[in-house]
């Protein structure tokens, strides 16, 4: 399957200080790929750096087979359109109903009617599995599970070809994490996403990643299924999967029961 | 080595979506892009199927996403017969899905807001003020009775931080401002009295308004502009993002921590600012009236005290501390207000300068015809 996201001997810098450097990785079509790592190895600045919302220092980031660097602003729009986000706390405009946040992209991206727009974003929030009440309601009125799920609708508006997911179940019950990794491998095959996602949850690394990227010191030590990385004698990512509570996960993962 | 680096087209075919159908006939087919991009043209030309449709041919449809089987499903919902064939497996589970919700009817949002008749209106807006009213009040009584459970230890620290950014920091602007409305006024009056060879009236002139309602009246509607709004958008911002509760928490009011200090410093600065625009209006009228209309210096400064009565500063002054308390406790209550989101603290902002201005010009009526009464 071809590589829908490629980066190439990438570098990062926040605040002066590189993050990664010389990193590669590649995603591919209609995979589910997890970036794990512990605290502070820039999993989450990678994730910006792979959905563009920040450059890259050095190195190069092909997004579906296109090169990423000096993008003018109609090609990186119409890239964009391709590309869903959702952010760690939602980031739902706080200004706006639930419908209105999911309609925003459409709105924005197409120039499609009303009632068009309101019925395929009626469709996303029943998708995420809101009720339809829920439409109505203002940022501030939701819990923390149901701001989650407008966000992922909003994220999946546009029916982006990929899907950006920052600490999906970051803040969630492990009964809601559940659900809601269930919700992601659903809409996965259900809309034929490729999925990046950022997570620190290992019920879900077991749960939904196909293969998992496992970050230190800038760079990817190890890429392969939950099963290859456990067994992986690398030091960083052995001492992360050796833990405790990583074994009580995988347990957890081989009986369900 | 790779040959030259290709950019291959984003997925997005060419042509939109379209209805290939013939007048009358019962097979529509479907082609192009049927997805959120592709399905512009076609929506709002309000594309639709023959009324006597049986099939629907989706073997020339290129892409496909839930806008696609939106309209799709909105387009059978004429046609309740039709039977679709050619479509692609991965496509199946999608639009079965929005068959199913559109069969449950949640796809049309029943609207949020009815529309509401004048008398609705009118009434939730009477009732939105009235309950504000009765916030303002509940507001002013927590507040007296956090000066009375605290006044011991005041934050003195906090009220020196406020006033040095409501009072020393607003120096320049309200210098410069009062000292232009000095030289407006005198070039203004001058003109007039020049006619009647009055030219030395312009003392009294310059002297009374700037002193007893000018400066007081300018400095009051720049700290609610300035500072006023700046503690509605402090407090507001305070609230959604938590910090106020976080205060709670650990045992301290929002009052005393921050209303207090804010409106006392409030009360100390404004009196001194309108002293320095009693100086500096009269300073600028005193340019201009030396400079055009021949009154100099040393006549305006030796006239001035025996036509200004010191009354009339005082008047000028004692009204300041009055405006700062309204202009304080305004905005401070109006940032308290907000709630959730960021366009609260915007309209908490925007109502705390309108309606601190509001009152402080309601509150310098008041005090003109009560001054008139008592006949000062």
């Amino acid at each position: 399957m071809a590589d829908v996201i490629e980066a190439r001997n990438l570098s990062t810098r926040v605040g002066g200080r590189y993050v990664h450097r010389g990193l590669d990785l590649a995603v591919r079509e209609r995979e589910l790929l997890a970036i794990a790592g512990s605290s502070g190895s820039g999993k989450t600045v990678l994730l910006r750096t792979l959905c563009l919302l920040q450059p890259a220092a050095a190195g190069e980031v092909r997004i579906l087979g296109r090169p990423t660097a000096d993008l003018s602003r109609e090609a990186g729009r119409a890239l964009r359109r391709h590309m869903g986000v959702m952010f760690q706390h939602g980031a739902l405009f706080t200004g706006l109903s639930v419908l209105d946040n999911v309609m925003f992209p459409l709105r924005e991206h197409t120039r499609l009617p009303r009632r068009v727009a309101q019925a395929v974003a009626m469709f996303k929030i029943r998708l995420v599995g809101l009720e339809p009440e829920a439409a109505a309601l203002l940022p501030s009125q939701l819990s923390g599970g149901m701001i989650k799920r407008a966000a992922l609708a909003r994220s999946l508006a546009l029916d982006p070809e990929l899907l950006f997911l920052d600490e999906p179940t970051a803040g969630l019950d492990p009964v809601g994490g559940a659900e809601f990794d269930a919700l992601i491998r659903r809409l996965q095959s259900l809309l034929n996403l490729t999925v990046v996602v950022v997570t620190h949850d290992v019920d879900s690394l077991w749960e939904i990643a196909d293969r998992v990227a496992f970050l230190d010191e800038g760079r990817v030590v190890a890429l392969g299924t939950m099963e290859e990385l456990a067994r992986s004698i690398e030091p960083s990512v052995s001492r992360y999967f050796g833990g405790r509570r990583m074994r009580r996960g995988r347990e957890r993962a081989w009986n369900p029961e | 080595m790779k040959g030259p680096a290709q950019t291959p087209p984003l997925p997005h075919s060419g042509g939109g979506a379209e209805i290939r159908q013939g007048r009358g006939q019962s097979t529509a087919y479907c082609r192009g892009d049927w997805s959120a991009e592709g399905m512009v043209e076609l929506a709002r030309r309000k594309g639709q199927l023959g009324p006597g449709t049986e099939t629907v041919d989706l073997s020339g449809v290129e892409r496909f996403d839930s806008t696609g089987a939106v309209y799709l499903t909105q387009l059978l919902a004429d046609v309740p017969g039709a039977r679709l064939t050619g479509e692609r497996d991965e496509w199946s589970g999608l639009l079965a899905l929005v068959r199913e919700e559109t069969d449950q009817g949640t796809l049309s949002p029943h609207r949020g807001r009815h529309h509401e008749g004048l008398l609705t209106w009118l009434g939730r807006v009477a009732m939105g003020r009235a309950e504000q009213l009765f916030d303002f009040f509940a507001f002013v009584g927590e507040t007296m009775l956090d000066v009375a459970a605290h006044f011991p230890r005041l934050r003195l620290r906090q009220v020196a931080l406020e006033l040095q950014r409501a009072g020393a920091h607003a120096l320049p602007i309200t210098g410069l401002l009062s000292f232009l409305v000095g030289v407006v006024m005198a070039y203004q009056g001058g003109t007039t009295l020049q006619n009647y060879g009055a030219n030395i009236f312009l003392v009294d002139l310059i002297g009374i308004t700037m002193l007893r309602e000018m400066a007081p009246l300018l400095v009051a509607i720049i700290v609610a502009g300035r500072t006023g709004s700046s503690y509605a958008a402090e407090l507001g911002t305070m609230r959604i993002t938590e910090e106020l509760d976080a205060l709670r928490s650990i045992g301290v009011t929002p009052f005393e921590m921050l209303v207090i200090p804010k409106m006392l410093a409030l009360v100390v600065a404004l009196p001194l600012l309108s002293v320095w625009a009693d100086a500096m209006g009269v300073l600028g009228g005193m340019v201009v009236a030396r400079g055009y209309y021949g009154v100099s210096v040393t006549t305006f400064v030796s006239r001035f005290p025996d036509v200004v009565a010191g009354s009339q500063f005082l008047i000028g002054v004692g009204k300041a501390p009055a405006f700062a308390l309204l202009i304080g406790a305004i905005g401070c209550f109006q940032g308290l207000q907000a709630r959730g989101s960021a366009a609260d603290v915007g309209r908490a902002t925007t109502w705390s300068v309108v309606q601190s201005i509001f009152a402080v010009i309601v509150a310098d009526a008041l005090f003109s015809i009560v001054f008139q009464y008592v006949g000062f």
